[in-house]
């Protein structure tokens, strides 16, 4: 029961989701977060302020961490998107496992997008500093764990991350 | 009234111009029926919370040519509009030659945020909490009209003239240019070398005060520099604040009442009350005015508070290190003398 | 201290843990089915005024658009509220508030309901809008309902008080104001709505308790409620927000009438809008005491803004006023309550349920008396505290933990405490910022309370695949439901969790356990298991050894069967069991919640208890204030779950520091002034990124019945004062309203100004 206005302004859309090629018509101006929800099925990307304040739909863009919400279709053109489906599909990733071992979240609406945050705060500083973890999860809104478990999650990952990279020698004082 | 996020049930038409002049000419001829988009954060929040109707035309400048490098330049950085503050915020040459730039943008949204919005579009909203630092570095704005590129237009002077509604709303934001800085740190950088040359005392802060302690809307910012001649008096200062929906301003006669005179604890009083006088705010339900002037005041008093302390556990002399460096909302932690 | 390395093996992985880091958990909001419609709700356009007529004509000639509904369209019952069916499923002549649903819309796309909604005619004629309970209680204003502005009171005097504060040497008086704080579940209201081809109807949405969505919604659609399945697990979030019916009349209303599935999913702001808030509360205080400190008297008088309707209203201004006497002795009492409806947004359950309130205020009237006694406010607490005979706040009997006692000794000898006396002057600290410690103490009631139906129950069996099905009708919020009955069935019944299908959140599936609420849920499965262990288990091994034929007594439950306590070999696996039983094997139980012996309403029988201790730092040149540390000691019986007790309590936590320093959805002539996340500022990572401890005491007294007491609200009750009264360590300054207003805070006397007086 589509009406005919509906398919007005459908343009061929190309990106890389995950690893995989998507191509699809869709309308340029539509958030990157429906077209993953609604057209792709990929519900783990959430919806929850609709600009960019809470961190739910936070997908990576390029490899940086970009609110899904914010982002038109178009701006997503021809780039690399990986969503919490495209992490650790052979065996969870040690953000991921850190998280579940600390019990870093509650009702889990948060926990993909805080997922991906951490895993490209610790790609990019493997030991951050208090004020760099305070940074990177400034954009990542959870109602249920007040942070404590979710700090100790970054702790014990980057412990991990660095374990597995370089021995040991985590500072192990990311969330003071 | 509920927000209409797509009236029509039409999805809007995106266009690519191939450069701002193009562009130019697309919003000249579609009118009020087009937008430019840059990163589109803040038209998204605005149609999200129906403040503004959604535009059917969006002209999108981040893939039109020639806005979107940093480079230096004679005379200064020259960044581009289109730069993601996320860019910027990263940007090694950026954030040590003008620190302010770099503190202001860590404090602005969240850095998923930054990833996408544009420092062209803080500048263009007029209330951008980066707006204080840029002011103190007296950048400058790159215009592209009918004819062609403009010349440079201090910033200082765009804010007014936005403010009388004396501008042509369609032209658009080349670039921000920032000039070579002729104050210490600016020699300093620019000599490459701490010990080159004889220390003075200064400062250089930025400060947001917001309603928590990250993410925040901002309720007042300021950005100061200000050094101690080796007379004991203040020189080069530059003051500047913002905050909300207020217009960010350089505090001109503050700065000038300071320059020359001698750096003094009993000064600040004077400070504080020509703050509260000189810095227009704009309070709305979440803080009144009276709390924005007296925070500013309070903020910019204690930053040369700070730099007095200075003089009194360094007798002069030595270089001191900035204390931009801290959080602003934590309080620098150097110790009183 | 409770953390993972203390807790050693008890520290498990949730059960939900997997499919939540890896997003592959479907939320319900997450559902969709093919051929789905999309519905959409119109709010009312003002506050409060007069339907003089809707027209749909347009939004339903609108291609794509099935079904446009109003009030007329209601089947059954326009109303629903879980206390007081008074609030209107589509309002007929009259909206109360801009959350009011005047029409809903289904149609093929998101966009095309959007635009239909903008197509229905509504004709308003705009009343006077009441934003104020004060002035909505006054004579000629309009009455929002049949019997009037004032929702409910509650009223509790014990002596006379007149009498008593003249024997005073001491009185203190203040008026206490906390904020509409919002639930902010970062998921908003939403979920499937599937008409089945039997007439059946599925909901997928969350609740806290699903039999009572679905007793509501037959109502509304006249049906008996069998035809009805409510699926309402798993949930992003709710504390108390998601308990009464939100979208749930419309979709099912919309899948009805158009026979196909329908999804709402509600945007933020639309959640804000309709959604409930803490009830906002100015609470005026006088309490008096002797020379020697003893309370003689304290006069309460509460004012609540309800909002349009009730819902739980009654209940929550019940609670706080039982709690604005708390834990503590008085010689005499005075409590007038008073609950408001006003056209500003809807006020309800959430978590701590009135006591946050309530605890802001008596705490501070703590902290004050202690201070004009010159008394350490800690033992000025003490002093005061109620017998440990057993006495409640409204004398009624309760359960003897002895609780109150630990938690208060716990904290006076806790390392934060003992800094308070020794702060440093200011340190390598500039003169602005000024640290401060303060404590509070909180007891916190578990359970409806005396004479609101309170039951409970749950059920066993072993299903035919020979998983242990355990089935409860309780809600996974977040809170860690799952893991908790995991970890109980594992380590009351020695059942391994490979064993075990839990069962939860569809009422096609579960027994009636109650409302996943007040503090219950953990209290009640111990209870149900702990009744269903030796019939169940009993049952079990009977099974096992007539079928292995050895005799029962030498048999046990174990991982995966059930074993030869001698030999311990396996004899049998569970699914070997399942296999050959003759008749199932199943328990169930139900039961009540444990009530005070008493007549007084409301009152509570099981009491948690907690004392909260902070440091905080105030900036004097902003007024800002940070939080620098945490000690939380809590006394409410064994933890069955470490990971799930610490969350809650460091989550509470989290939560009352937004009541206390930036949450307030700010109203002006009824319109929220904080649509959405941007303007409504709940915590972040920086604002918490201090130190928490939690001291958990998990010893009762000998031959306690009741188990671990409830743990889920009252981490959200006692930071709010702690702060309060470390703002006073650290400024000289009391704080009465929350949030904090940071105005207040300011003093720029390290200038060498005069200290402005505000």
């Amino acid at each position: 029961m589509k009406s005919e206005t509906d398919r007005i302004g459908l343009k061929p859309w190309t990106c890389e989701i995950n690893g995989g090629r998507v191509s699809l018509n869709v309308s340029p101006s539509r958030r990157l977060l429906d077209v993953l929800r609604d057209d792709l099925g990929l519900t783990g990307t959430k919806r929850s302020c609709d600009i960019g304040r809470c961190g739910a739909c936070m997908v990576h863009m390029d490899g940086v961490p970009v609110n899904s919400c914010l982002v038109p279709v178009y701006q997503a053109e021809g780039r690399s998107i990986t969503t919490i489906e495209g992490i650790g599909r052979d065996g969870l990733h040690p953000v991921q496992q850190a998280f579940l071992e600390e019990g870093g979240f509650q009702c889990g609406y948060c926990t993909p997008g805080m997922i991906m945050t951490v895993i490209a705060l610790l790609g990019e500083y493997p030991d951050p500093e208090p004020e760099q973890v305070k940074e990177a999860l400034s954009g990542n809104l959870c109602r249920c764990t007040g942070y404590a478990a979710i700090l100790r999650s970054v702790r014990r990952a980057s412990e991990r991350i660095i374990g597995e990279g370089c021995g040991p020698g985590g500072k192990g004082d990311a969330c003071v | 009234m509920d927000a209409i996020f797509n009236p029509v049930g039409d999805a809007p038409n995106v266009w690519h111009p191939a450069d701002a002049r193009e562009a130019y000419l697309l919003k000249r001829r579609l009118g009020r029926q087009a937008v430019y988009v840059a990163g589109g954060t803040l038209l998204r929040t605005e149609w999200e919370a129906g403040s503004r109707s959604v535009s059917p035309h969006w002209i999108d400048l981040q893939r039109a040519a020639g806005m979107g490098e940093v480079f230096m330049q004679t005379g200064g950085l020259c960044i581009g509009s289109q730069v993601t503050l996320g860019t910027c915020r990263k940007h090694p040459t950026l954030t040590s030659l003008y620190p302010l730039v770099g503190k202001a943008i860590r404090c602005t949204a969240a850095p998923s945020v930054r990833n996408v919005a544009t420092l062209g579009g803080n500048v263009c909203s007029g209330v951008g909490d980066v707006l204080p630092s840029l002011l103190l570095y007296d950048a400058e704005l790159v215009w592209q009209n009918e004819q062609g590129r403009e010349a440079p237009l201090p910033l200082r002077e765009w804010l007014e003239l936005r403010a009388a509604g004396a501008l042509d709303p369609d032209r658009i934001l080349l670039a921000i240019r920032l000039p070579e800085r002729a104050d210490e740190s600016g020699i300093r950088q620019a000599s490459g070398g701490d010990d080159a040359l004889p220390s003075l005392l200064r400062i250089e802060v930025y400060h947001k005060v917001g309603r928590r302690e990250a993410f925040s809307p901002s309720l007042v910012t300021t950005a100061v520099s200000a050094e101690i001649d080796a007379a004991g008096c203040f020189r080069q200062v530059k003051i500047a604040a913002g905050g909300g929906k207020a217009m960010p301003a350089r505090l001109g006669a503050l700065e000038a009442w300071l320059v020359g005179s001698k750096a003094d604890l009993s000064r600040l009083p004077d400070v504080y009350e020509r703050v509260m006088e000189e810095y227009q705010p704009a309070g709305d339900i979440f803080a009144g005015e009276s709390y924005r002037r007296k925070t500013a005041a309070s903020l910019i008093a204690a930053d040369l508070w700070q730099l007095l302390q200075q003089t009194a556990s360094e007798g002069g002399g030595r270089y001191a290190e900035p204390i931009q460096q801290r959080n602003a909302l934590e309080g620098p932690s150097g110790r009183p003398g | 201290m409770l953390n993972r390395s203390s807790s050693g093996t008890r520290w498990r992985v949730r059960p939900d843990g997997q499919d939540k880091v890896t997003g592959q958990l479907k939320y319900l909001t997450d559902m969709s089915a093919p051929a789905m419609l999309y519905g959409r709700v119109l709010r009312a356009a003002y506050p409060h005024a007069a339907i003089r007529s809707v027209r749909t004509e347009r939004a339903l000639a609108l291609p794509g658009v099935e079904a446009v509904l109003t009030w007329k369209d209601v089947p059954g019952l326009n109303r629903f509220g879980i206390a007081r069916a008074d609030q209107p499923v589509f309002c007929e002549d009259r909206v109360r508030y801009t959350g009011d649903a005047v029409a809903a819309v289904a149609a093929a796309t998101p966009e095309m309901a959007e635009y239909a909604l903008r197509l229905i005619e509504v004709d308003y004629e705009p009343l006077r809008v009441l934003t104020d309970p004060e002035e909505a209680l006054t004579p000629g204003v309009p009455q929002l309902h049949p019997d009037g502005n004032r929702l409910h009171r509650s009223e509790y005097r014990r002596g006379n008080v007149d009498e008593s504060f003249g024997a005073c040497v001491h009185i203190v008086e203040a008026t206490y104001r906390t904020p509409r704080q919002m639930h902010t579940y970062m998921e908003t209201e939403g979920g499937l709505f599937v008409p089945g081809e039997d007439g059946r109807l599925t909901v997928y949405s969350p609740t806290q308790h699903g039999l009572m969505d679905r007793l509501q919604l037959a109502r509304i659609l006249a049906v008996p409620p069998e035809s009805i399945r409510v699926v309402s697990s798993p949930i992003g979030g709710s504390f108390g927000g998601k308990d009464e019916l939100n979208v749930q009349p419309y979709g099912a209303l919309l899948a009805k009438a158009t026979g196909k599935p329908v999804k709402i999913h509600q945007s933020r702001m639309e959640s804000v809008r309709a959604g409930l808030k803490r009830h906002p509360m100015t609470i005026r205080m006088k309490t008096g005491v002797d020379a020697s400190g003893r309370i003689l008297a304290h006069q309460v008088r509460v004012l609540a803004d309800t909002g349009p309707y009730a819902t739980l209203g009654a209940e929550v201004l019940n609670f706080t006023t039982e709690h604005v006497i708390g834990s503590y002795t008085f010689g005499t009492v005075d409590a007038v309550s008073d609950s408001v409806f006003t056209n500003n947004g809807m006020s309800g359950e959430f978590r701590g349920f009135g006591g946050n309130q309530a605890l802001f205020a008596l705490e501070g009237q703590m902290d004050r008396l202690a201070e004009v006694l010159g008394m350490d406010p800690w033992e000025f607490r003490r002093m005061n505290l109620l017998p440990p005979d057993g006495t409640g706040p409204f004398g009624q009997p309760i359960s003897v933990t002895g609780g109150a006692l630990k938690v208060w000794n716990a904290l006076k000898e806790s390392e934060l405490w003992q800094e308070r006396e020794h702060l440093p002057e200011s340190g390598d600290r500039p003169p602005w910022i000024q640290t401060g410690i303060g404590a509070a103490f909180v007891m916190h009631g578990a359970g409806l309370g005396y004479g609101i139906p309170d039951p409970s129950g749950g059920r066993l069996r072993l299903a035919h695949d020979g998983k242990v099905e355990a089935a409860f009708g309780f809600e996974e919020c977040g809170q860690g439901l799952l893991a908790t009955l995991e970890q109980m069935l594992v380590e009351m019944y020695g059942l391994d969790a490979s064993d075990l299908r839990l069962v939860i959140g569809d009422t096609d599936a579960v027994p009636d356990s109650g409302s996943s609420t007040a503090s219950r849920a953990t209290s009640m499965m111990w209870q149900a298991l702990r009744r269903m262990r030796e019939p169940f288990t009993g049952r079990l091994l009977a099974a096992a050894a007539e079928a292995a034929g050895v005799s029962a007594e030498c048999l046990q439950v174990g991982t995966g069967g059930v074993y030869d306590i001698y030999t311990r070999k396996r004899v049998m696996t569970y699914q070997g069991l399942a296999a050959v039983v003759k008749e199932p094997i199943r328990a169930e139980t139900s039961f009540a919640y444990p009530v005070s012996p008493t007549t007084r309403i409301g009152a509570h029988y099981l009491y948690s208890y907690a004392s909260v201790c902070v440091r905080v730092e105030v900036n004097r040149l902003t007024g800002r204030i940070r939080l620098l540390n945490q000690f939380h000691a809590v006394a409410a019986g064994p933890v069955m779950n470490p990971q799930g007790y610490l969350g809650q309590i460091e989550g509470g936590s989290g939560m009352a520091l937004g009541f206390t320093l930036s949450e307030d959805a700010v109203m002006e002539e009824g319109m929220y002034k904080t649509g959405n996340l941007d303007t409504y500022l709940i915590p972040t990572a920086s604002d918490l990124a201090c130190s928490v401890e939690v001291l958990p005491i998990e010893d009762l007294p000998e031959g306690d019945e009741h188990g671990p007491r409830g743990i889920g609200e009252i981490g959200s009750v006692g930071l709010a004062p702690a702060i309060a009264a470390a703002v006073r360590q650290a400024t000289g300054i009391w704080l009465e309203k929350l949030p904090a207003d940071p105005a207040l805070l300011q003093d720029a006397s390290f200038l060498g100004r005069k200290v402005e007086t505000v």
